[in-house]
Parts: structure tokens; sequence; C-alpha cells
């Protein structure tokens, strides 16, 4: 029932590995950008956004790096499954946590603005 | 490699029972195939509810952001769809189900889902401070 490692086909391994490095990019950029805003004295509402943004790219990152095996191994079963999903479930629910309280913040400082 | 294998692939040392459990029923108990891509459809769903609701709430932007967000989240759906097809394949058969170009779609609409939601929640974080955020920056 274990599949056994077999090359798997270059389209596969490529679009896998642009995925991963697609994350990966937006990882590094996002955690560079918020550290040097973070210096810079961004408000605290507006640094932790970032901070959850950042937190969530990174699980969405590991989740990416375990399913590059998932061609080569023809499948995605037991504890490999296990970890790709839910390293994805909490990276994607971070993100949008970030993303809403984005949202909040701008849709108070609207209200603010308003006469 | 095997060693290393068997960290992952746990369902060969299941008892019999169990396997066949998780093959009768799909409740995925057996080899944990579908059940973590079942989570996951379900948090789209929740994300998708969230959106709409936000959509009615605050309405559709200038630059429609939830919109977007919206169509982002539904090709990682998508995607996710069909990766909980492909692992039930494998919970409720005899045999692993893989496709190699199931997989290539699974992936390309990964990318294009998640493209779309990092590039508007990068657009709306990178905008000015919130005290000076004008509307279209939504």
């Amino acid at each position: 029932m274990i599949p056994t490692p077999a090359p798997a086909p270059l389209l596969n391994v490529i679009l896998h590995g642009a995925v991963f490095l697609f994350v990966l990019s937006t990882f590094v950029i996002a955690l560079i950008v918020w550290i040097r805003r973070k210096r810079e004295t961004m408000p605290a509402e507006e640094s932790e956004s970032w901070e959850i943004f950042v937190l969530g790219l990174f699980f969405y990152m590991v989740s990416e790096f375990s399913d590059l095996f998932t061609p080569s191994l023809r499948a995605s079963l037991g504890m490999h499954n296990y970890f790709t999903e839910f390293a994805l479930l909490v990276g994607l629910a971070f993100i949008f946590i970030a993303m809403r309280r984005r949202l909040l913040i701008v849709s108070e400082a609207e209200q603010g603005e308003q006469p | 490699m095997e060693q290393f294998l068997s960290l992952f692939f746990f369902i060969d040392k299941l008892p019999a029972w169990v396997l066949a459990a998780g093959m009768r029923w799909g409740i995925d108990m057996a080899c944990l195939c579908a059940l973590p891509n079942f989570f996951n459809l379900i948090l789209h769903f929740i994300i998708g509810g969230i959106i709409v609701i936000m959509l009615m709430q605050y309405g559709i932007r200038k630059n429609f952001f939830l919109p977007l967000l919206l169509l982002g989240i539904m090709f990682s759906g998508v995607s996710k769809f069909i990766d909980w097809i492909q692992n039930m394949l494998t919970a409720t058969g005899n045999t692993v189900f893989f496709s190699y170009n199931l997989d290539l779609l699974v992936e390309a609409l990964q990318f294009i889902g998640i493209a779309i939601i990092f590039y508007y929640i990068f657009r709306s974080l990178f905008a000015s401070k919130p005290s000076l955020t004008k509307p279209s920056n939504l």
C-alpha cells in the first residue's frame, strides 16, 4: 500500500516548485517589509495585521514545502497528507484573520473621517 | 527510505478492522487520506461565507477588493475540492489513487487562487496609515 518513490514528470515538479517559491518569496518580502516598517514606528494595530499575515505565510510555505514531495510519492496519505493539509489550514486561517483585521481598521478609519 | 516513508504512511501498521471501516464508510480514519482535505474544504467555505457577509456589509468598493478576494478563494477552493476527490478515491478504494494530470490542475488552480489573494492582501497592507486611508484604498 505504501507507494514507492518514483521520478515525477517535470511539469508536476516545476508547478509544485513554482507554488512553493511563490509563497516563499511572498513570505520573505512580507517579513522584510514588516520589520522595516516596524522600525519606522508603525501603529500597533497595523503591525499586528502584518504579524498575523507573516505567520500565516510561514505556515502556508511549510505546507507547500511538504507538498513538493507529493508527485514523487504519487500520493499524499497518512501523516504526509495530515501535515500538508493542516499546515495549509492554519496558514490560510491566519492570512484571512489578518485580512479581516486590516479591513476593520480601514473601515473604522473611514467612519472616523466622515463628518 | 522505507523507514522515512513509514513515518508518513502508517496505513500498513493499522489493524485490518480500522482499514475496513475506513474503506467501507469513507470516514477515512484508516489512512487520513481525505479527512484533512475535508477540513480544508470546510475552511474555504467558511472564509468564502465571511467574504460574502463582508461584501453585503461594506458593498463593492472601487477597486473590487472583496469580490477579487472571493474569486481567489473560489479558485483555491476548487483546487482543494479536486484534491479531496483524489484522496477520497484512495480512502474508499482498494489502491492508492493518484493522477499526475489532476495534480497539475490542483496546483495550477491553487497558484492562481493564492496569487490573487496575496496580491490584494498585500495591496491592502501597503496602503497608507489607517488614519489617512482613503475609501478607494480598500
